[in-house]
């Protein structure tokens, strides 16, 4: 708007011969902005406009070959309708899809990580798919594991379609356990069998330096606390959701159990925020004979030709759990195509979709049908393997985003807040009594606030 | 109204100068406008923004009484300040770093040019690969550097441990102007210094050698003084840069932490806006850190200018 104004004010005091020169600039000015920014809309021209459709996920090249595939299977099955995939490359994803949503650009159709869909879907963001479902009788919504349908759910609202999905479980390195001597982990494991072969799988050099770790994990987001916490039967808020109470003894012993793992016994690495993102390589390395994570690791692993590995469900405290982690595919609440978004959520979240992050190692199937055929729990090109049955076991007890987040407060903030809380607590600046108590005290201000708005 | 003539030339420029001008009009200043607007209102992106008032001002700068004393509304905000200030300690280290190369770089030896090209190298390179490379350097376990420091315990025979480097609250925030130290040492920095000191008259070193000026000597008197300007101007560049800092290292190598203790207020603004939803908050943060570094900027100018010879 201002460029064009200054523009029309220049070129207006202009004479002579120079105005022609003028309007030339003007032109190619104008003609830059348009391809540059502006050049979105159209589609005037020609036969009647067919409906387009744009549809979003992170961009990773292997996956990015098969949307677009499911993209043109689509278009084939529904002639007049056309797709275009964007594929957002780096860790931006979030940023852009926002950056999108505020410039009210935002792509018909997105994926979604589990932890974002509830200030997604509150702020109104994300279509409610209920009533497109109820129109669509022939599709299979049972099919969907109920476990998931839950996660995505909201007040009554079904907000979003699975389009991966995993439990977390125990990888081990079958090698180094036998070099040990040391039994495979089993389903009966609990906290002590897990310290006891941890400690046996530790080296050190004479220095006392660590050369091989018995396990490592990742602890940079709250729900990686959430599983020795809840495990340990405390929990993060009550029951209604109105108070965080996460300052339990049970939660206490939690926590002071992971930190000697780390301190006391240094049988796993240093516990601090996002260092751990280095920790699957150590497995990956053999540098670490156990390593706690989701199927998607596994696309990893199998780079590892020398890596023998298999998986066990993680040792149990007082009760058993898990995370279950999963994207979706949502559609956008301003897309001007919703039934057309629909028809291609379908598509993408279907068999095709769920046998190919399956196949590739990196989900679980989200679809009963294809879970109960022979194709996942048994892939003989991947002969090693052969009990990948486990990451389903642990739905059971799995639990969902949706079920440790309180609903009014976000998810990276609140585990901001535990994080830097039990870091003052890993590195000693306060006993695991005070650093639960400021996370309590933080998010029921976070909670109080909310309310008040 | 009448506007002055201008000549053909000056038309000429003006056209061509146009593109960068609406450039900046379309995305700098209309941006920088509109998040002075959002700092007084409540925006979470995704629904429309709210008029709050001071709202946001209140909530970072103000304190209120809990037990009888007084206890900043956000006090998340003020250690993160004191860990921005921390981290422009590099900055004179860094100054002094990049002059010592400069020196070196200015001499007249065989394959100079090729080492200038090598210490520009972490200039050019993607910050992402820069920071990811100090992580492995800093593994406490596997890392060069802890390595090192084992093996060379080895040598004289003591039991040598390195430092958690990044996971520590002592050693976090030096280990991150370590870093910035290398990636800046034979950046622009040394290049400017380069130019600068290419720029000295041969003259005054000649009549200081007249004078008997040993070489420590011509430094303080010659060199020093006349490449005041490019110290002066690298200084003020430092600290705008150096406080508007530390995003890119938090995000890719400590998350902020631990403990929050590598977390700047650049970093805080990324997480209130794209990960809180908290676009108006971050916006606020985002103007008090424009006053404050505009301030210091004055007076810099103000007061560091006189030891500026011209």
């Amino acid at each position: 708007m201002n460029g064009l104004n200054i523009r029309m004010g220049i070129s207006g005091r202009s004479a002579g011969s120079s105005a022609g020169r003028w309007a030339a600039w003007s032109a190619v000015v104008v003609l830059v902005l348009a391809a540059s920014g502006c050049g979105q809309g159209g589609g005037s021209s020609g036969k009647p406009a067919a409906v387009k459709l744009v549809y979003m996920a992170p961009g990773f090249p292997l996956y990015d070959q098969v949307r677009i595939e499911q993209g043109k299977r689509f278009e084939q099955a529904h002639p007049g309708i056309r797709t275009q995939f964007q594929a957002v490359a780096g860790q931006g994803y979030r940023e852009k899809l926002l950056t999108q949503f505020a410039g009210g650009s935002a792509p018909d159709v997105f994926f979604i990580r589990d932890f974002d869909l509830p200030q997604f879907a509150q702020k109104g963001a994300i279509l409610p798919l209920d009533p497109l479902i109820t129109n669509d009788p022939a599709f299979q919504r049972d099919d969907i594991y109920p476990q998931l349908l839950d996660a995505y759910t909201f007040g009554e609202t079904l907000y979003a379609l699975p389009g991966s999905s995993s439990t977390r479980v125990l990888y081990y390195n079958k090698r180094l356990f036998d070099e040990a001597g040391v039994a495979y982990p089993t389903a009966e494991w609990t906290w002590r069998e897990f310290l006891d072969a941890a400690k046996r799988l530790t080296k050190r050099d004479e220095r006392g330096i660590v050369a091989q770790y018995g396990a490592s994990f990742y602890l940079d987001s709250a729900d990686g606390w959430l599983i020795w916490i809840l495990q340990n039967g405390g929990s993060l808020f009550d029951a209604g959701k109105t108070r965080c109470i996460i300052n339990s003894s049970e939660s206490r012993e939690a926590i002071e159990f992971v930190k000697a793992l780390s301190q006391e016994h240094k049988v796993v690495p240093g516990l601090m925020d996002q260092l751990n993102q280095d920790n699957y390589q150590l497995f990956l390395s053999q540098r670490a004979a156990m390593f706690i994570g989701g199927r998607w690791y596994t696309l990893n692993f199998r780079t590892a030709s020398a890596l023998a590995w298999d998986v066990a469900p993680l040792p149990s405290g007082e009760h058993r759990a898990t995370p279950l982690d999963s994207h979706g595919w949502a559609i956008s609440a301003h897309t001007k195509h919703p039934q057309e978004a629909w028809e291609l959520v379908k598509q993408l979240v279907g068999p095709d979709g769920v046998r190919f992050v399956i196949e590739v190692g990196d989900s679980m199937p989200t679809l009963r049908s294809i879970a109960q055929s022979p194709y996942f729990p048994v892939d003989e090109r991947y002969p090693q393997e052969q009990h990948n049955q486990v990451f389903l076991d642990a739905i059971e007890y799995a639990f969902s985003p949706k079920q440790i987040m309180h609903p009014q407060i976000e998810w990276y903030q609140m585990s901001s807040i535990i994080n830097t809380e039990i870091d003052k607590f890993l590195i000693g600046q306060l006993s695991a009594e005070r650093a639960l108590q400021a996370v309590e005290d933080r998010l029921n201000v976070l909670i109080d606030e909310a309310g008040g708005a | 109204m009448r506007l002055p003539h201008l000549s053909h030339e000056a038309r000429t420029a003006y056209a061509f100068l146009l593109p960068n001008f609406l450039g900046f009009l379309l995305f700098t200043s209309l941006p920088v406008l509109a998040s002075l607007g959002l700092s007084f209102m409540e925006w979470d992106i995704l629904t429309p923004p709210r008029f709050i008032g001071l709202d946001n001002f209140v909530r970072l700068l103000g304190f209120h009484t809990a037990q009888g004393r007084w206890v900043p509304n956000d006090p998340q905000f003020w250690y993160y300040v004191w860990n921005t200030i921390y981290l422009l300690v590099g900055i004179p280290i860094g100054i002094f770093g990049s002059l010592g190369l400069a020196i070196v770089m200015n001499q007249k030896i065989p394959g100079m040019v090729f080492f200038r090209t090598i210490f520009f190298l972490p200039t050019i390179c993607s910050g992402v690969a820069v920071f990811l490379l100090w992580k492995w350097l800093y593994n406490p376990d596997f890392g060069l550097i802890n390595t090192g420091i084992a093996r060379f315990g080895d040598l004289i025979g003591v039991p040598l441990k390195g430092p958690n480097w990044l996971s520590s609250v002592a050693w976090a925030k030096l280990a991150l102007v370590l870093m910035n130290f290398w990636i800046g040492l034979g950046g622009y920095n040394a290049v400017l210094y380069l130019a600068a000191l290419q720029e000295i008259p041969q003259q005054l070193y000649e009549a200081a050698q007249i004078d008997g000026a040993n070489a420590w000597q011509r430094f303080w008197t010659v060199t020093w003084p006349m490449i005041s300007p490019t110290t002066f101007f690298i200084a003020i560049m430092g600290v705008i840069i150096g406080f508007q800092g530390g995003f890119m290292a938090a995000y890719v190598m400590t998350g902020g932490g631990p403990a929050g203790s590598t977390t700047t207020i650049e970093y805080y603004i990324y997480n209130n806006a794209y990960r809180w939803f908290q676009m108006g908050y971050a916006a606020s943060i985002a103007w008090v850190l424009f006053i404050v570094v505009f301030v210091i900027t004055l007076i810099n100018w103000r007061y560091g200018g006189r030891s500026v010879h011209y």
